[in-house]
């Protein structure tokens, strides 16, 4: 059993777009090693769900490797794909879409093990049950249906969901965003919990970067369909490279503080993903571009113990 | 004296069963060219505030007093404040975007006709113009040019360019730009923005921010800032409400709000919030309903300083400190 | 989505309940008719000496040609036009509703091919397609069913394949490939139910069309032959004795009037009630709910 559980190699994801093509995903190098929790943080339209997406076999790869547990999944049959979707699990951005209306939260959370296990009924319902109390809900939420549920509620339905599998790596595609403050705490809390007691790989999709330090043990951060910098969550924190990485941790609000509106801003919004500028696809916005920026297209290299990132001035920018 | 009173106000939804109690005697107030932010849960009554003052609550019922410029808005009747103050001196930014820009029509022509009719040096309306509304034009090149500055304050980029485009040729930062835009064009006393960067990413809600806290201090107008996000309201705001199912709990300048908050229910909510230790601490129960609320303190099932009395009787605001008020039987110390 | 809240909407809406109250009269007559009718030999006996006799105490709507009761005959006739209608359109369904779910699930030249089809179909006007089509099957009741089926199954491939494109991109129909459902099992236990109150629509609105299709049919020679009762072929008869014996045409024309509004009339009010308030209430009490929050 090596470390590694996950591995993406080059991988690319593009869609035809008006007849254009959109690299929303665009040469991504990412390892997850076994009990990790990857954040994965960016700006709306970077590419994350994308990305989760393309890792579980949901959205196919125009290009590049994905290797589950040292096995490459492209070659896979649908055999296969089954074993490594029990293994390998998917929560929805939005949970209470992602259950079926007409279905009861118990025969939602029954489905998975119809497909992919022999348990008679009685036990499928029991694990059913157990699953349910894992994630804090009681057996007669069972009986329910997703809009009698509130947003917190369904999101421990869509964790019950993976859950029932057993599987060892989940994605998690911005598990708290929407909620309040407190629901939030509440889930972050289940989910630390849960990932304790499965010994879960989890990859933390994101944009609250306040959630991702509290959470992860390294962060990437996205932009534009690329890793641009990734790093433990304290170096990544203290020590960002990255002028966008740095632009983004800027622009976190603190409360109590006000840090923000007096700081110079990243100007101007991100670039047409369809129509990508040459060289350095953060240089439209860059406080610090040089004239090889326009020209080079940086690659994401290492700039420390575990610190990798993608900028001609990585070194130069460290704080 | 302030700009906008509202005091002891209720509004009550109709709903199957039975009327739910969306604002249960909500006071605040906001002075000139204050910045004050609403924050507090989903489903608080924020928004419903922000309609009651505009007096677009739909079904709702509003009961109490507001007050703009000395003025009672209720007394005053719906449609004289659809006329004389909605969209003139008091203006909306609304959470999202697309819903208040029609897809159809070029942003040019939007601006245009909000400034026919809302524009500060144009008269109110009368009753038949407005019936004649479709038959009319009452745009002025003048118009043109406000529009174009305007535009270039709030930072759009090639404003001549972008009034000739459709809403959903604008990026969403451009867009939400643009209703800050049309919302600062009468020249408003107040300006509500109910969730203004909620929809928006960091870097574009920093832009927002930036660009609201700047024209508010320019034009020295007063903004109601709703929230849920505690980080952004103590960016922009001078002074923090926070409610609770439908009133308000602790009303305190920002500063004292962070520094030394009194109500249990803000000291459980600043604890939720994700911290650098990694501690996470939830509120234990859940928000009220609003159709049968609990009597007394609406946050007495879940307080942790709960007593008898909490349950029986609900606390009057009391000032603890200036400008720094409450409601609490026992607040946590300061 | 109660059942009780489904029938106070449609009770609250006097043309569904209108429409329901003839469909539900229709289908009752149809079953009991032969126990009830007060000639039960007009379907087949003759009368001579009863011939076209005006509407009278005995004969509510006279007598025909042979003498035959023309009320009882109406009566008999309702099985006949429920049995075409619910055949011909049990038939598009079966037909159209598969190829529609095909199309939508799929891309691709079969999904093209399926659909292309279908305009083909629906670009002919669709009487004149039913007239050829049982012209060529020779007349007899089961392939008025055929014809009808042919005829309209292209309306429920475009109502499926639209509804299966949407649901396609809903993420609860996503997350049923992610969590290793293979394709048959996502569209027949949740695409398929998802489509349930847009097809009940359908189909009520289709039935109208049916019922006055075999009428056309009837009339013109094709449906079932002779003695049958069919209205269709009712008015054809009377069509000679016009206008004296203006009972003899009117009677079966005023049933397949009435049936059609019927059909028609519950459609619409389905429509209202079923679509778009569901769809209304569903995502209202989500958002209602979302706030109610943890129990
Ligand atoms: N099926 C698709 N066809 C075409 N374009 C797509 C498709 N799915 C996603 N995209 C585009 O790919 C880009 C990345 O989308 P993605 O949903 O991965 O972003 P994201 O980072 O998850 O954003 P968010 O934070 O808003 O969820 C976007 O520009 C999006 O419009
Ligand atoms: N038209 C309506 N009919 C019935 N109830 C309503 C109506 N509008 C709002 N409510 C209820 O009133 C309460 C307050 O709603 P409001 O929209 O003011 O909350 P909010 O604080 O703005 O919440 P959010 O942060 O989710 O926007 C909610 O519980 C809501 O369900
Ligand atoms: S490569 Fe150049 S443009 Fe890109 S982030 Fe680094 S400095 Fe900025
Ligand atoms: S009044 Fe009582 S229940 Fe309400 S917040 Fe204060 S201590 Fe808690
Ligand atoms: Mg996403
Ligand atoms: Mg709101």
């Amino acid at each position: 059993m090596s470390a590694t559980l996950l591995e993406l190699v080059a991988l690319a994801v593009h869609f035809q777009v008006k007849g254009r093509e959109l690299r929303a995903v665009d040469g991504v190098d990412l390892r997850l090693e076994r009990g990790e929790m990857l954040g994965l943080v960016g700006e709306s339209g970077c590419g994350k769900s994308t990305l989760g997406k393309t890792v579980i076999g949901l959205v196919r790869a125009s290009g590049g490797r994905i290797l589950f547990d040292g096995e490459a999944v492209e070659g896979l049959g649908r055999g296969g794909w089954r074993k490594v979707r029990r293994r390998l699990q998917y929560v929805y951005q939005d949970p209470g879409a992602s259950l079926d209306p007409r279905w009861s939260v118990g025969r939602s959370l029954e489905e998975p093990l119809v497909i992919h296990t022999d348990l008679d009924r009685t036990a499928r319902r029991a694990r059913v049950l157990s699953t349910l109390a894992e994630v804090g809900l009681r057996a007669e939420h069972a009986g329910l249906y997703p809009h009698e549920l509130s947003g917190g509620q369904q999101r421990r339905v869509g964790l019950a969901r993976i859950l029932t599998l057993q599987p060892e790596c989940v994605v998690l595609d911005e598990p708290t965003s929407g909620l309040d403050v407190s629901v939030q705490a509440t889930i972050l809390k289940l989910l630390r919990e849960l990932r304790a007691a499965h010994n879960l790989t989890m990859l933390f999709i994101s944009h609250d970067l306040s959630v991702v330090r509290m959470m992860c043990d390294r962060v990437a951060v996205m932009y534009l369909g690329r890793i641009v910098e990734i790093a433990p969550v304290r170096e990544l924190f203290g020590n960002a490279r990255h002028p966008y990485t740095r632009a983004l941790l800027d622009a976190v609000p603190e409360p109590g503080e006000r840090r923000v509106i007096g700081r110079p801003l990243l100007e101007g919004d991100p670039p047409d993903p369809s129509n990508l500028p040459p060289g350095c696809r953060f240089r439209a916005r860059c406080p610090v571009a040089v004239a090889r920026c326009a020209t080079e297209d940086p690659l994401l290299r290492p700039v420390g113990p575990q610190h990798q990132a993608a900028c001609h001035l990585a070194e130069g920018v460290s704080a | 004296m302030s700009l906008l009173e509202v005091q002891r106000l209720f509004v009550r939804y109709p709903t199957e069963r039975g009327p739910a109690q969306a604002l249960d005697g909500v006071s605040l107030s906001i002075g000139q060219g204050e910045v004050v932010g609403l924050v507090g849960e989903s489903g608080c009554g924020k928004t419903t505030l922000a309609k009651a003052v505009l007096g677009i609550l739909g079904s709702g019922e509003a009961e109490g007093v507001i007050r703009f410029r000395g003025q009672d808005l209720l007394g005053l009747g719906a449609d004289a404040v659809r006329r004389e103050i909605r969209g003139r001196a008091i203006t909306f930014v609304p959470q999202d975007p697309f819903g208040s820009l029609h897809p159809l029509y070029r942003v040019g022509d939007q601006i245009a006709d909000l400034m026919a009719w809302k524009a500060p040096d144009t008269a109110p309306p009368s009753r038949l113009q407005e019936r004649l509304a479709l038959f009319t034009r009452r745009r002025r090149p003048a118009h043109r040019d406000a529009a174009i500055a305007m535009l270039r304050d709030v930072q759009i980029p090639n404003p001549e360019q972008a009034l000739a485009k459709l809403p959903s040729e604008l990026s969403g930062g451009q867009r939400q730009r643009l209703t800050i835009a049309m919302a600062l064009l009468p020249q408003p006393e107040l300006i509500l923005a109910d969730e203004p960067t909620t929809a928006l990413d960091v870097t574009i809600q920093a832009q927002v921010l930036r660009l609201l806290h700047n024209l508010v201090r320019e034009k020295g107008v007063s903004l109601l800032f709703t929230t849920h996000d505690l980080g952004v309201a103590s960016e922009i705001c001078d002074r923090i409400v926070v409610m609770y199912a439908g009133q308000e709990a602790e009303v305190a300048p920002t500063r004292s709000f962070f520094a030394a908050p009194r109500h249990p229910y803000t000291a459980a909510l600043l604890q939720s919030l994700p911290n650098e230790q990694g501690v996470l601490r939830d509120i234990p129960g859940s928000i009220p309903p609003l159709v049968n609320p609990p009597g007394g303190c609406r946050f007495h099932p879940r307080c942790p300083n709960a007593s008898a009395r909490c349950a029986a009787e609900r606390p009057p605001p009391v000032e603890v400190a200036p400008g720094h008020w409450l409601r609490c039987w026992h607040p946590v110390a300061a | 989505m109660g059942g009780t809240s489904f029938w106070s909407r449609l009770a609250r809406d006097r043309l569904a309940t209108t429409g329901f109250a003839i469909t539900v009269l229709f289908v009752v007559i149809a079953a009991i008719a032969p126990w009830i009718v007060p000639y039960p030999e007009a379907a087949h006996e003759i009368a001579p000496m009863n011939r076209l006799r005006p509407p009278s105490e005995a004969h509510w709507f006279g007598t025909d040609r042979l003498g035959a009761d023309v009320f009882s005959r109406l009566l008999l006739g309702t099985r006949e036009t429920l049995f075409v209608a619910l055949f011909g359109v049990g038939a598009a369904a079966v037909i159209g509703v598969p190829l529609g779910l095909i199309a939508g699930w799929l891309d691709g030249w079969v999904s093209d091919g399926i659909m292309r089809l279908a305009d083909i179909f629906l670009a002919i006007p669709q009487i004149i397609l039913a007239i050829a089509i049982a012209q060529t099957l020779g007349p007899s009741l089961v392939n008025v069913v055929l014809a009808l089926g042919f005829t309209i199954w292209p309306w429920f491939t475009r109502l499926v394949f639209a509804e299966t494109r949407a649901l396609r991109r809903e993420p609860f129909i996503e997350a049923c490939a992610a969590l290793g459902a293979s394709p048959w099992r996502t569209l027949a236990l949740h695409v398929l139910p998802n489509l349930a109150s847009p097809l009940v629509v359908r189909v009520t609105l289709s039935m109208g069309f049916a019922v006055l299709t075999a009428a056309a049919l009837g009339f013109l020679g094709l449906g079932a032959p002779a003695p049958s009762p069919e209205w269709g072929r009712t008015i054809a008869e009377a069509r000679e004795y016009l206008p004296d014996a203006w009972w003899y045409a009117l009677a079966p024309g005023l049933a397949i009037f009435i049936v059609v509004m019927g059909f028609n009339m519950l459609g619409d009010g389905l429509r209202d009630v079923l679509d778009p308030k569901l769809r209304r209430s569903v995502a209202a009490s989500r958002a209602q709910s979302a706030k109610v929050q943890e129990a």
